[in-house]
């Protein structure tokens, strides 16, 4: 973050062509978003995911996150599944970085087993969702490089048009252009590109409400699958700031404790 | 060392009539019907047929005091239309954790998992093992245990006190994957002289650094796997006290996975070596960028010879893992294991899907051809078996 300011600062001090403005407009954008966003210590949440297919089948995804900001690096955080139940009691914990590639664990409850995996599975649907594990992941502004389009109206709010291209190539996408509310800094609208340019996805967020008067969060994301026509709702809640929870709570011996 | 026993007892009754309120409970059970189907007849006097059995499992787990004190209680039934060595009333877990900073105390019968390799588990020796249940090994039978962790930047350190030996079980007289004899579990024979009431102790150091995983391990005590007395009208188990140092490694380097278990066990009767280690790869998203596919290379190799553990003495594992990353969380795992001495090789299969949202569909099986005379398998080589199952969660 440090580096990125002093970088950003270097940018633009030199100032040079149009293209370069626009990249440090969008860096100026992302770090803004990221700002809004973080600081928060930690929190814990309820999610339940509705996933819809094809046909207007629903099957329902209960899970309680819970995250720890650190300082320097990217978050750390363990999801728990509750429903369906024959995966009740599964968790992951994944020690997302800044750069190179995150640190991820599962525990498999019935063999008490916990296993460390690869994580470069990005682009992976997480638990069979419209969803990829990238999409969910803690949101650094190092994973992408940007250029700010311009200005958009979206849902009566005025918004940026962000672009974001991701640096790691595992992802599965090309870019993904990001609609922020010019007041509050939280994004609107997030459409993904995949890797031969076509849209994607769409995700929407809505129903934002402000916790510990600083941070807006939504109750509510929807991402919808243009190319499969499949969609996913997911709705928060519970939100809790300031649990207190430590480095314990978010670590493999952590993963064995949870119920 | 009956004391240790009543210690644990008093202690999980205690805690279960005096539950402090402002906490939270989570309640779930599940059941299964499962059938088996054997490729050929029953080689051995006595043994039955196809099978069916059923299994229950309920699950109370009950927190208090911010979640740092945690109380678990779950039974277990399972019911063999053939074998009564698979009939069992137990408890999958019954006991207490308490969170301290950087330590966490656990009390009662417990399971610990130790090791990264999929086909074979040398490291894994704090449960005895339900070989009745599963010729496979997976299965496993709680522990009574006083176990601390101490939580520091150099790692977790677990102690582990571990009074009240629990036998391995063996299939009866109407089971398969046994010899021409079944065990004779009730005449078990021990080197220590408390015979199943020595106290075992156990240690495990683990660190992660970086992408490198570290575990070392030191166990002292009544071995989990018998040596079996032939000289009386029924095979005997023979529990010898032995001394086990280990050792576990896994690199997690992306998508590419190292792992190596190796394990140096010492004992009267025998003192070896034994290691296993190999790869796992994974392919991501390979068909309609859905698909996961992993690929699994291990070689297992015992100084014990024909005599190893589920005949891993000098063998190749080779598997391939399909998650299909749907909705109904389809996946499926086929290996083959290759004995290197000779022409020995096991097929298996695992497959699982969920079906609606309270259903989980599973099978299971493995085939066994061309195994060595000498192989610890080959009494049972005419048990290849398919198993179907179907698990409701309640």
């Amino acid at each position: 973050m440090m580096k990125l300011s002093i970088m950003l600062v270097g940018l633009l001090a030199y100032g040079v062509s149009h293209a370069d403005e626009l990249t440090d407009r969008g860096l100026a954008l992302a770090l803004a978003m990221d700002r809004a966003e973080s600081g928060y210590g930690d929190y814990t949440v309820t999610v339940t995911m509705h996933l819809f297919g094809r046909g207007g089948t629903e099957s329902i995804r209960e899970l309680r996150f819970r995250t720890l900001e650190t300082e320097n690096d990217g978050d750390k955080s363990i999801v728990v599944f509750d429903r369906p139940k024959d995966v009740a009691g599964f968790a992951a914990l994944t020690h997302a970085h800044k750069r190179g590639t995150d640190d991820q664990w599962m525990y498999l409850p019935d063999l008490r087993r916990v296993k460390r995996i690869a994580s470069d599975n990005q682009a992976g649907p997480f638990v069979g969702s419209e969803f990829a594990y990238e999409d969910i992941g803690s949101q650094e502004p190092e994973q992408y490089t940007y250029r700010h389009l311009g200005d958009a109206k979206y849902d009566g709010h005025a918004c940026f048009e962000l672009e974001r291209i991701p640096v790691n190539r595992n992802s599965g996408y090309s870019r993904h252009v990001v609609l922020i509310d010019q007041e509050r800094h939280i994004p609107l609208r997030i459409d993904y590109f995949d890797r031969k340019g076509e849209l994607l996805k769409t995700l929407t967020y809505s129903g934002h409400q402000i916790y510990l008067n600083r941070f807006w969060r939504p109750d509510r994301a929807e991402m919808v699958n243009h190319q499969i026509g499949k969609r996913t709702v997911v709705e928060y809640s519970d939100y809790r700031f300031v649990t207190g929870l430590t480095e314990q709570d978010v670590s493999v011996d952590a993963l064995k404790r949870l119920r | 060392m009956a004391w240790l026993i009543i210690i644990l007892q008093t202690a999980v009754v205690a805690l279960m009539v005096s539950l402090p309120c402002a906490a939270a409970t989570i309640w779930s059970a599940s059941l299964a019907l499962e059938g088996r189907v054997y490729e050929s007849p029953a080689q051995y006097v006595g043994q039955a047929g196809d099978t069916f059995s059923i299994r229950a499992k309920a699950r109370y787990v009950h927190d208090w005091n911010n979640g740092r004190d945690v109380l678990t209680v779950s039974p277990t039934f399972s019911s063999d239309s053939a074998d009564s060595r698979r009939d069992r009333l137990d408890m999958d877990e019954l006991g207490w954790t308490h969170l301290m900073d950087n330590a966490e105390l656990r009390l009662g019968w417990r399971k610990v998992f130790w090791g990264v390799a999929e086909s074979n588990h040398l490291v894994d020796i704090i449960n005895q093992t339900n070989l009745a249940e599963n010729p496979n090994g997976e299965s496993k039978l709680a522990q009574p245990m006083i176990n601390i962790a101490l939580f520091s930047n150099y790692g977790t350190l677990d102690i582990f006190a571990l009074p009240g030996f629990r036998e391995r079980t063996f299939p009866g007289t109407r089971g398969r994957f046994r010899g021409p004899l079944a065990v004779d579990v009730g005449a078990a024979r021990y080197e220590a002289s408390e015979c199943n009431k020595h106290v075992d102790f156990a240690v495990r150091w683990s660190v992660g650094l970086g992408q490198l995983d570290i575990g070392v391990s030191h166990f002292h005590g009544t071995s989990r796997e018998p040596t079996l007395l032939n000289g009386t009208a029924r095979p005997v188990p023979y529990y010898p006290q032995i001394a086990q140092n280990a050792l576990d490694l896994q690199l997690t380097a992306d998508a590419l996975i190292w792992k190596l278990e190796a394990i140096r066990r010492t004992g009267n009767l025998q003192s070896f070596y034994a290691a296993v280690g190999g790869i796992e790869y994974t392919f991501y998203g390979v068909l309609q960028d859905r698909t996961d596919v992993g690929v699994f290379l291990e070689y297992s190799h015992d100084t014990r010879g024909t005599s190893a553990a589920f005949g891993m003495d000098d063998d190749v594992f080779m598997g391939l893992r399909l998650v299909l990353n749907d909705s109904d969380a389809t996946e499926a795992m086929l290996g083959m294991v290759n004995d290197l001495n000779g022409d020995g090789r096991s097929l298996l299969i695992e497959a699982s899907r969920r079906m609606g949202e309270n259903w989980k569909l599973y099978m299971e099986g493995r085939w066994m051809r061309s195994i060595n005379r000498s192989d610890a398998i080959y009494p049972a080589r005419f048990d290849s078996y398919i198993q179907v199952g179907a698990e409701f969660y309640f």
